[in-house]
This record gives C-alpha cells, sequence and structure tokens, in this order.
C-alpha cells in the first residue's frame, strides 16, 4: 500500500511538472519600425559618430572619435550609468602594480614579476608607490623604482606569497572554459605569445616578434615568431615536449572543438573561425591558423582589427601541445569526444602540460592549491615569487580572512564590512588599508524607452501593476530626452551607492561614464573636428579628457573626467557628475512643456509614475530601490513618482530586465541590474553594446530590438 | 530471519530508486533550467541565434536534453559514406530563409526534420538575422532537433549503468594477446618483489587485481562504480573518483615502467589505463616509459581522499561520543538531580539552544587560543589538526546521546524488574551496569551503524570552518553549481548509507537483545 501511494506521489510530480520553454523564431516587422524609429530619434547622433570613428584612418584618430560617439550617447541619456567594479578596502603585503596591468583578458591574474614584503605595506607607501606608478608607466622602470623605494624604507622581500581563494577551478583546460574562476588558476601554467607587463605595455613572451602583413587574398595576417627552445614539462616538473607554432594550432582547435563559451571572441575575427563553430566548414586547415614552421604561427583575420593584439592575452589563444593532449586521449574535430572515459585531459593538474611560469604541485579541492615556480620556463629569473599558495576560505566568517592576513597566513586581503570594523579598532586599518582601483566593469540604470511587457515575461504575475494610461504617459515622457536627463540628474548616485558599499566608500566607486576614462590613451597626437572647431589632443591624451570635451562643447551639464583624480592621472570614478536638483528642474521644466504641447500634463497633481523593479527580499537592493525613489521624488518636486515593484527573488528580479531576449520583454521603466566589462582593449567593446537592428548587446534594455 | 532480511534489503533498494527518481524528476523537469545560466559571464555575451545554440550546448551538457546540430546529422552521413564531400560541404550551408535554400540543402534539412520528429525531437529552424549584406553577430541562420530527456528512461539508464565490468573485448582496437595474466611477481615492482597481481590486456584497466601499502592493501579493478559524471564542480569527473581520489601533493619514488626504465616519479602504474593510439602519438616521457597503450596514469598523493578524511574525523568522532556519552549519561541517571546531573544538564541545554555554527566557531576561538590548528594544512600535515573538528563534531554527538541514555536509564529505574533486583539484595552498581545498562543502551545502540555509516557522509559545517577537504560539502557545492549529476550521485549514496544503517541498526539489536527476533512465528 505504502509503496502504491509512494508510485502516486510520483506519478503526480510527473505531472504537475511543465517542460521547459522552446525558442522560436518571432516575425515583428512592426516592431522593428517601431525600434527603428525610436533608437534614431535617441541614438541617431551617437551611431552617426560612431560609424565615423569606425571609419577612422589611425587609431589615434579612431579613439578621439569614438569619445566623442560617447559623449553623444550619454547626453542621450537612455541609460545612467552608476557604479564600477572595485574600489573597497584592502591590506596587503604585496607591492602593488608589480603584477601585469591590463583591464581586460586574463593577464593581470599572472604572478610573474609580483614582488611581496614580509610586512604590511603603510597606506602612505601604497599612495606614494601608486603615484610613482603613473608618472613611470611607459618607461619599464617602475618595478626597479619599488624595489629601491621600499628597501629605503625599510622592509624586506620575501619569496612566497599566500592568498585567500574562494572557488576551486572545475577544469585545467583553459581552453574548454569561460569561467573566470578556471582562469585565475590555470593563467599562470601557461603563457601566451604577448602579454601586458605591470605597466599595462604589451610585451614578447612565447614570441619574440610578430609582424603585420596582408595575404594574396587580401586578408590581414600577423605573422608571430616564437623564442628558440621553449619546453613544455609535466605537473612533475618532466619535459614532455618542445613548443611548437604548431601547439597554437592544436590550441585554437581544441578551442573550437571543446566550445567552452568563449569562441565568440574569435568568431568574425579569425578567419572561417564562424564557418568551423558553425560546422559549414569542417577541415580545420581552412581556418586562420597555421604554423609554417616550428616557430613561425601565422593569424589570417577576416577583416581589419585593430584590436586583434590586445586580445592575445585571453585562454582562447592558449598553445597546447598536440603530443600531450593525444596522449591523454585528445581528440580532434569529429573525433572530439568529451564523454570518452579515456579522455582526461585538463580533468586535474596531473592532466595539462605545463609552459608558464608555474606548475601546480598540490590542489585539494576547497583546502589548497600551491603554484611553485617553473625551472624550466624561459624567463625563469624573473619570478621573484618562488611559492604561490591559495588557501581556500568560503567567505561564511566575515573575518577569517582579515584574522588570517594577520597572523601572517596570508599575505593580502579585501577587507569586508565587519573586518574594517575589527581593522580600526586594532589600528591596523589607519597604517595599512587602502582602497583599491575601480575596474574596467561598469553597471547601469537603463531607461526604458518602448515599454511593452507589463509583467515579467517568464511569469505573468510578478512586477505587475500599472495601468495602460499611465504605462503611455510613461513611454512617452521617457522618450523625450529632457524627461531622462531630467531623472539622470535628479539620481543621487552617492546616497543610492551608499547603502552597498558603505558612508565611507559612497563616492569611491562611482562610474560617471560607460568606457571607464581612463580605458585608453592616445598613442598618438591627432587632430580632431569638434563641432566645426579643430581640436588638437596631444599623444597620451585619455578617453574621458576628449568625452568630456565634447559633452562641454554641446553644453551638456555632466562632468565626466577629473583631471586630479586617481593620484593625478585623471579617471573618471570617484566623484559625481551628473547628479545635480537644478539642472533636473530645469529639464524637467523644457520637458514638461514639450509634452503638454503633445497633451502629455506634467506635474505634482499630475506625476509619470515610473516602475522600478527589485529584489524585495534582500535588504541591500531594498534600501537601494529606496534611495534611489526618494532622490528623484524629492529633486523633481513629486512630479515623478518611482513606483517600487517588488520581485520576491532574486530570479524574478532577473526575469524583469536581465534575462530577456528582446527589448519587448524589458518589464521596467528604470531598471539597475546589469553591467558590461571589457573583451579587448579598444572602446568598441563598450559602444558596439547600443548598436541597432539585434546587434548591441544593451538595446534591448532600453526597450527596443 | 534470512528470510526478513532479504525482504528489508530489497524494499530498501525500491526505496534507494524511488528517491533518486523523485531528485530526478525533481532536478529535470520541476527546476527552472533557465536558472544554469545565472552566473554564467558568457550567457550575456551571446547573441542572436548564437545564444539559442548556446543554451542548448549547455542544457546539453547539465543533461537536461539531447541536442542534435543540422551540422551532425550531415557529418553522420558523410561518416556512413551515404553523401560524398561536396554534397556534405554544399548541404551544409542554410539559406538566410527556409525559402531561400538551396535544392540539396532544402532535401536534407526536409529529411533531417521528418528523421528527429519522427523520433518525437523538437526541430527549430532559426531564420538569419541580417544587417544590410552582412550577418549581426551570432545571427547566421541555424537548424538543430532537440528534445527533453524522458526521466524514465535516464532512471533506467542511470542504474543500469551504476556498475561497470570491465572486459577482454573492452578496446576496439586490433590488438595482439588479449586476455588476463597472473603474475606473482608485479612488474610495477620492478617484477622481483613477491606481489600476486592479475593484469588485463583489451582490458580498459591494465591491473585488475593488486597488492600495494594503501589500506586495504588489496585492490581490484574489475568493477568499477559510475555514479555520475559531473558537469561543473569537477568537469568530467565520476562523483565516485572525485570522492575517493587521494589529495595532497606528490609522492615521489623509484618507479619501475614497463620499457624497464626506472625514474623517481609520482606515477602510479596500478592505475594504468587504455589510451588508443596514446604511445604511437604520445609525448617523449610516454615513449620513454610504455610499451603499449595502457599509459593513463594517475599519481601517488600524499593526502586521503575526500571520502577519507570524512570518514576518519567522523568515526573518530563517534568513537569520542560514545566513550564521553555513556558514562555520562550513566553518572547522571544514577546521581539524579546531584550535581554531575545539573551540570550535565546545562551541557545539554547549552548544545540544543544554540546554533552549531555559534558553538562550532566558540570552541575553534578557545581551540586557537589553545595553539592547537584551525585550518587543514595540506602542505603540512599533523596529527593535531583532527583535534579540533573531531571535538566539534563530538560535541552535539554527546549531548544527544547522553540525554536519551538518561532518560532510558531513569524509566528502567522505576521498573519492577529493578524493584526486584534491589529486593533481592543486589548492590545499586550492579544493578546499574548489569540490568538497567543493558536494557537502557538497546535503543541507543540502534544509531551505532548509523553513526559509523554517516561518518562517511562527511559534515557540512564542521568542514567548513575547519577547512577539512571531506565529502560533507560536495553536495551544497552541486547545488550552488547546478551539477545535476553530482546531486544525483550524492543522492543516492546518502540514501544507500541511510537504508543501511537502519536495517544494520536493527539486525544489531535483534543480536543484542535476545527478546528481539525478525523471524516469523506461528503462534
Amino acid at each position: 500500500m505504502r509503496i502504491i501511494c509512494l508510485l502516486l506521489i510520483v506519478a503526480m510530480v510527473f505531472t504537475a511538472c511543465v517542460p521547459g520553454q522552446t525558442p522560436g523564431s518571432e516575425q515583428f516587422g512592426d516592431y522593428d519600425t517601431v525600434s527603428s524609429r525610436i533608437y534614431d530619434e535617441a541614438l541617431g547622433a551617437f551611431y552617426d559618430s560612431y560609424t565615423e570613428a569606425k571609419a577612422a584612418q589611425s587609431i589615434s584618430e579612431r579613439y578621439a572619435l569614438m569619445a566623442m560617439a560617447e559623449a553623444k550617447l550619454l547626453s542621450s541619456a537612455v541609460m545612467l550609468p552608476l557604479t564600477a567594479s572595485g574600489g573597497s578596502y584592502a591590506i596587503s603585503r604585496a607591492v602593488p602594480h608589480t603584477t601585469p596591468y591590463a583591464l581586460w583578458g586574463n593577464d593581470s591574474d599572472r604572478y610573474r614579476g609580483l614582488l611581496v614584503c614580509k610586512e604590511f605595506i603603510k597606506s602612505a607607501h601604497t599612495e606614494q608607490m601608486r603615484e610613482q606608478w603613473n608618472a613611470l608607466r611607459g618607461t619599464g622602470n617602475y618595478t626597479a623604482w619599488a624595489r629601491d623605494y621600499l628597501q629605503q624604507q625599510g622592509y624586506t622581500f620575501k619569496d612566497t606569497y599566500s592568498v585567500a581563494y574562494a572557488s576551486d577551478p572545475q577544469t585545467w583546460d583553459v581552453l574548454a572554459t569561460s569561467q573566470s574562476a578556471d582562469f585565475e588558476a590555470v593563467v599562470n601554467t601557461f603563457d601566451s605569445l604577448y602579454a601586458y607587463d605591470n605597466e599595462g605595455v604589451l610585451q614578447p613572451a612565447l614570441a619574440e616578434r610578430y609582424e603585420e602583413g596582408v595575404d594574396e587574398n587580401g586578408n590581414p595576417t600577423y605573422t608571430f615568431y616564437l623564442r628558440p627552445g621553449l619546453t613544455w614539462v609535466d605537473s612533475q616538473g618532466r619535459e614532455v615536449a618542445k613548443v611548437k607554432a604548431d601547439d597554437f594550432v592544436a590550441g585554437m582547435q581544441h578551442m573550437m572543438d571543446a566550445a567552452g563559451g568563449l569562441e565568440y571572441l574569435v568568431q568574425g575575427i579569425i578567419l572561417n573561425a564562424t564557418e568551423y563553430i558553425t560546422g559549414t566548414v569542417t577541415d580545420f586547415s581552412a581556418v586562420g591558423v597555421k604554423a609554417l614552421d616550428d616557430t613561425t604561427l601565422v593569424y589570417t583575420l577576416e577583416e581589419e582589427c585593430p584590436y586583434f593584439m590586445t586580445m592575445l592575452g585571453y585562454g582562447v589563444f592558449a598553445p597546447m601541445s598536440r603530443e600531450y593532449y593525444t596522449s591523454k586521449g585528445g581528440r580532434f574535430g569529429d573525433a572530439f569526444d568529451a564523454s570518452n572515459p579515456a579522455y582526461v585531459y585538463g580533468t586535474s593538474f596531473d592532466t595539462i602540460a605545463y609552459c608558464g611560469a608555474y606548475l601546480v604541485s598540490n590542489a585539494t579541492a576547497e583546502n589548497t592549491i600551491v603554484f611553485r615556480a617553473n625551472p624550466a620556463y624561459w624567463d625563469a629569473d624573473g619570478v621573484n615569487i618562488k611559492t604561490v599558495t591559495w588557501l581556500f576560505n568560503d567567505g561564511t566568517d566575515a573575518t577569517k580572512a582579515y584574522n588570517d592576513a594577520k597572523a601572517g597566513l596570508i599575505d593580502s586581503t579585501g577587507l569586508t564590512a565587519a573586518a574594517t570594523e575589527a581593522a580600526k579598532a586594532d589600528g591596523m586599518f589607519t597604517a595599512y588599508g587602502y582602497v583599491t582601483p575601480t575596474g574596467a566593469t561598469s553597471y547601469m540604470a537603463f531607461y526604458n524607452l518602448n515599454r511593452i511587457a507589463l509583467a515579467n515575461s517568464n511569469d505573468g504575475s510578478v512586477a505587475t501593476g500599472k495601468d495602460a494610461q499611465a504605462v503611455k504617459r510613461a513611454t512617452a515622457a521617457l522618450q523625450n530626452v529632457h524627461f531622462r536627463r531630467a531623472i539622470s540628474f535628479a539620481t543621487d548616485r552617492s546616497a543610492y551607492n551608499s547603502q552597498t558599499v558603505g558612508e565611507d566608500l559612497r563616492q569611491i566607486s562611482l562610474r560617471n561614464t560607460y568606457t571607464p576614462g581612463n580605458f585608453i590613451a592616445l598613442p598618438e597626437a591627432v587632430t580632431v573636428t569638434m563641432n566645426g572647431i579643430a581640436m588638437t589632443y596631444p599623444a597620451g591624451t585619455y578617453y574621458g579628457k576628449i568625452l568630456q570635451d565634447q559633452l562641454d562643447a554641446d553644453g551638456i551639464p555632466i562632468k565626466v573626467w577629473d583631471e586630479n583624480g586617481d593620484g593625478g592621472a585623471g579617471s573618471s570614478d570617484g566623484f559625481d557628475g551628473w547628479y545635480n536638483p537644478e539642472n533636473a528642474k530645469r529639464e524637467l521644466e523644457t520637458a514638461a512643456q514639450e509634452l503638454a504641447s503633445r497633451g502629455i500634463p506634467v506635474s505634482r497633481e499630475d506625476p509619470i509614475y515610473i516602475d522600478l523593479p527589485y529584489f524585495a527580499a534582500n535588504e541591500v537592493y531594498s534600501n537601494r530601490a529606496n534611495a534611489y525613489k526618494q532622490s528623484v521624488e524629492k529633486a523633481l518636486d513629486g512630479a515623478v513618482v518611482i513606483r517600487l515593484n517588488v520581485c520576491s527573488s532574486r530570479a524574478q528580479w532577473r526575469y524583469a530586465g536581465y534575462d530577456i531576449y528582446h527589448g519587448y520583454e524589458a518589464n521596467y521603466d528604470v531598471y539597475d541590474l546589469s553591467g558590461w566589462g571589457p573583451d579587448y582593449g579598444d572602446p568598441a567593446t563598450y559602444l558596439d553594446t547600443f548598436l541597432p537592428d539585434y546587434e548591441g548587446y544593451m538595446t534591448k534594455c532600453i526597450g527596443i530590438f | 530471519m534470512t528470510n526478513y532480511i532479504i525482504k528489508r534489503f530489497l524494499r530498501g533498494v525500491l526505496s534507494v530508486v524511488l528517491v533518486t527518481g523523485i531528485v530526478m524528476v525533481l532536478i529535470y523537469s520541476c527546476l527552472d533550467r533557465n536558472l544554469i545560466f545565472a552566473n554564467d559571464p558568457v550567457y550575456t555575451r551571446q547573441k542572436n541565434n548564437a545564444k539559442e545554440v548556446y543554451k542548448m550546448q549547455q542544457w546539453e551538457n547539465y543533461g537536461y536534453v539531447t541536442y542534435v546540430p543540422y551540422a551532425d546529422f550531415l557529418q553522420e552521413l558523410f561518416r556512413d559514406g551515404q553523401i560524398t564531400r561536396e554534397e556534405y560541404d554544399a548541404a551544409g550551408k542554410l539559406g538566410d530563409r527556409k525559402a531561400q535554400d538551396s535544392k540539396l540543402t532544402a532535401r536534407f534539412t526536409e529529411q533531417f526534420t521528418r528523421h528527429y520528429q519522427s523520433q518525437g525531437y523538437q526541430v527549430i529552424r532559426l531564420d538569419a538575422k541580417t544587417r544590410g549584406a552582412k550577418y549581426q553577430e551570432g545571427g547566421e541562420p541555424r537548424l538543430f532537433a532537440f528534445r527533453d530527456v524522458p526521466v524514465l528512461r535516464r532512471l533506467v539508464r542511470y542504474i543500469t549503468g551504476l556498475v561497470t565490468v570491465d572486459s577482454i573485448h573492452y578496446v576496439q582496437e586490433d590488438i595482439p594477446h588479449r586476455g588476463l595474466t597472473f603474475t606473482l611477481y608485479d612488474p610495477a615492482y620492478g617484477g622481483n618483489k613477491f606481489s600476486p597481481a592479475i593484469l588485463g590486456n583489451g582490458t580498459f584497466h591494465k591491473y585488475l587485481l593488486y597488492f600495494d601499502s594503501q589500506f586495504p592493501f588489496v585492490h581490484q579493478n574489475f568493477i568499477s562504480i559510475n555514479m555520475g559524471a559531473s558537469y561543473s564542480v569537477n568537469a568530467g569527473v565520476d562523483v565516485y573518483d572525485t570522492m575517493t581520489s587521494p589529495q595532497g601533493s606528490f609522492v615521489y619514488s623509484d618507479v619501475y615502467y614497463p620499457s624497464r626504465a626506472v625514474e623517481r616519479s609520482a606515477d602510479d602504474l596500478h592505475s594504468a589505463t587504455y589510451v588508443a593510439g596514446s604511445l604511437a602519438e604520445g609525448t617523449a616521457v610516454v615513449k620513454r616509459h610504455f610499451t603499449d597503450d595502457y599509459t593513463g596514469v594517475s599519481t601517488h598523493k600524499s593526502g586521503l581522499s575526500k571520502l577519507g578524511y570524512s570518514f576518519t574525523i567522523g568515526i573518530l568522532a563517534v568513537l569520542l561520543s560514545y566513550l564521553a556519552a555513556i558514562p555520562l549519561g550513566i553518572a547522571m541517571a544514577r546521581h539524579k538531580d546531584g550535581l554531575a546531573d545539573r551540570l550535565g544538564t546545562l551541557y545539554i541545554i547549552f548544545i540544543l539552544a544554540v546554533p552549531s555554527l555559534a558553538y562550532i566557531f566558540l570552541f575553534k576561538s578557545i581551540g586557537g587560543r589553545l595553539g592547537l590548528p584551525t585550518t587543514f594544512d595540506m602542505e603540512k600535515t599533523s596529527w593535531q589538526m583532527y583535534l579540533l573538528p573531531v571535538i566539534s563534531l563530538a560535541l552535539p554527538a554527546v549531548a544527544n546521546l547522553s540525554k536519551w541514555l538518561r532518560r532510558y536509564m531513569i524509566d528502567q529505574k522505576n521498573a519492577d524488574y529493578v524493584k526486584f533486583a534491589r529486593a533481592g539484595g543486589l548492590s545499586e552498581g550492579e544493578i546499574f551496569r548489569k540490568h538497567i545498562l543493558r536494557n537502557a543502551i538497546i535503543p541507543i545502540a540502534h544509531g551505532i551503524p548509523a553513526g559509523i555509516l554517516g561518518a562517511l557522509t562527511g559534515a557540512i559545517i564542521t568542514e567548513r570552518v575547519y577547512v577539512v577537504p571531506g565529502a560533507g560539502n560536495l553536495l551544497t557545492t552541486a547545488i550552488n553549481l547546478y551539477d545535476n549529476g553530482v546531486i544525483v550521485g550524492m543522492t543516492l549514496f546518502y540514501a544507500v548509507l541511510s537504508v543501511a544503517s537502519v536495517i544494520l541498526g536493527d539486525i544489531l539489536i535483534s543480536v543484542m537483545d535476545p527478546r528481539i527476533s525478525f523471524a516469523s512465528k506461528e503462534r
């Protein structure tokens, strides 16, 4: 009898379950027309100047024009930049800026060149070294200076380094993954052709030099010449093979076979990469990567790609020893079969070959990972730290990392709120605390210019509530650029941000642009025409400076560039250059006049209702949403009312605007969950996301395409 | 009795199958499968049709669907010789829309659609997304078929695949001398030391039976257990292997390779498996060491496996808790309302009332101040690092056991047989030891198998706090990473252990207490 009951339960569970959603293709001719109209109205100016930038003759001109295009994007106010990644407290024994510096790719996780002291580095010294780094950037002299400076200050160096880590690599095959936890561990086991040094300059690594050229079909080519005498060793340090140009070909093919998820980085760039990945070409020799001999490697591109060299630090360009791979059961092309029990390549640190600065000698899940300097590494002398130890810390004990650092178990750590309190109490914070630099990922609030969804796309009962009339009014208002600017200027972003990072740091991680202002600098002097006036910028001018000039020339009252930020180097972070209730009121007046002429009155008595979905069960997000509501309503005297739309789980919140495929599924008027980080060293990695016709990733966030 | 045990065993097996089935239903059809993309940065980067394809690929990786891209279908036709290379290349080029397909492509796409629809697949055609003459990023036209894997079939496949038996026909390639050889002198030890072993040729494992110095000293590879491959916790590795492979840093020794080369290395030749073509295409190291394709070897490591650490700590904690709880319980019952009873009760209430995380942290900081290691350091191992985890695991067990023992004994104290014994002039100590304890211990003893087997599952909080590389966190980690293979595997493991411990507990008390009998009696 009991068994029958159990079977009944099983049967009930079966029937209660709904099969997964199925994708399909929709025809939205009308929707596309509306989308195009709204795009042209809001972002037409941006699109025109961005197209011009892409046709630029030189890199410097391209960068300058892109900065000017971004000014158009920001002044269109379809989104409001909010915060950047990073910008939190930390203490460390590691010397700042001695590891590779790059805002994209994986080079910044390498330990090559790292210097570590036996003592914690004092806050004042960290500050001093950062300033000096900005001054010496590009000269190649910073590390030597830092070493002298610290010795003068009485520090001593050591050759071991320990840090806490929170998640184990799931695979050691760098070509078959896209997870950052995997890269952080594996990146030290191999070297790329070229890699960034600690001053952000691209330096030859496994390659000695490279040449650009054009092949017989007119496709651009990059030819790399490998260093002689490079070797592959296994985890026990035994030489297993020589590093050959063909190993890069094997790596690229394996990357495309294994489909770890980063193939998109080479699609449209390397000749026939897309065709091989989608299966229309099956012969890998048609793909644009070839070994001419043991040391000569040629990449053939589909078209000009000015940022190709900046992508080499990605795992997708990693070499892989063809011999070692096959000896671990690996196969290529049709024969690739990840489920074959004999295929063990990359399943542990024992089953990969190493050509990088470190060998892994122990990796115990949720406990320890130990990296030892590779004696066979081509630049073994340049590796200062002989043993790097990762100790597991899942973060459940908020002060564990801090206590471990104090006790000398680990050498550097970020400080949680609880740890900051503890550090302040025992004087460690005043002596050694510093703020980490902001990262390259920007988080924004998006405005929906074409609201169609009135409930979540997966569940019609979530985040609903506004009537059709109110939606119509809000959409008409949000299509007005002055109205959008009014809300943007009315948002007190530091009050908003302080809910997440606390009062101390409320301004530090504020970002005022989409592309960070110091993301790139002009390699050479360039003259561009800005609103009819010729402007000449010297080499080294930051992107943010040009962006600011265009905004000023257009008379848009937004400050995005602080010449004195980041120790005098200039920065677009760390201040609020948007919030200004006066400007907000002025923009709202203009908007109200324009809307009134279209029969839409906007006033305190007849306010515009703006929906903001938020994760109500989470205190931080809930406080943040309320801070947003308060500042906007106050600055605009109640003529705009923010309706906080309850999402009771993170999933519901995500479905309101993050897990959507098209603009018509965006169930919000304002949404603050999405962000974007760069894939390569060119502003296009950001600006491309606002292209029309389903091409820009973020365009759907403003409700179109 | 035997009859009863067989029945219990069969019922146990049925419950395990049902539990595994329910978990499979929950995972594969009731949970929102889009959630696996929650922390996937790549997902956000995919666009247009490429995003749909990416979702399908991931779902297939995570075991939700069977997914067949059109290109795979053509590839199969080509491999079977049904189409020529030219046809294959031409038929692979999809038109931007269905109507724009070439005649050849239309014929094969039609064939593809019919073939898979007849098998219950859904066939999806995604039209090209273009801008001008070019495709948008990820906008190439796509054609694929997919279907949800039926849960029942999945369950059957899972259960039948749990155990695989190695055979000399495993190797598909043509190799000479297929068969098993028995030797008294294991070649892995140089061929001179007496150590029997059975070696296979044509099997997956080279060593099917061998001796070494690791517990339990004799090992077999005839039968291997497959509890399901991991997708994201330990990609590509079976749950069983994840739990049982040794951890830590390399242990080097002189290794006698089949090629007669002798080198200092950490290679474990007993783990050798067949890797087709690995000798011919292999690295210099492989060629130097091996003479056939049995080159897949793992390494000797200094530490225990996940299961090993969990079990060691767990079993020590069980021992400690019984050793401490039985005297404590007796003392409390014997001197009811006395000092021992009051102090004991205070301790029990403290453990029950305070959340476990709080007192574990409390004892951790006390232990840390006394100079005991608070983290499990795999590089410098010492017996001291077991102390705090064992104590923190034993604390609640002691409280629980002594609470029940005290209660049972106090109950028994007023039983007629005790009064009778007292009247008969037995001493109080004798009554407690010989009569009350023997009766009161029976329900306690029922939990002993559960305690021992439960030690295998590891302890979630204790292992986390002391950073023990044990098996306790595996299930929670798997749930966080949506690693369905591991979730199902761990569920099965837990279910087997719980069912087994209840059955063993029943058998144990029937042995201890002659009044309990499972034999059916005719009355």
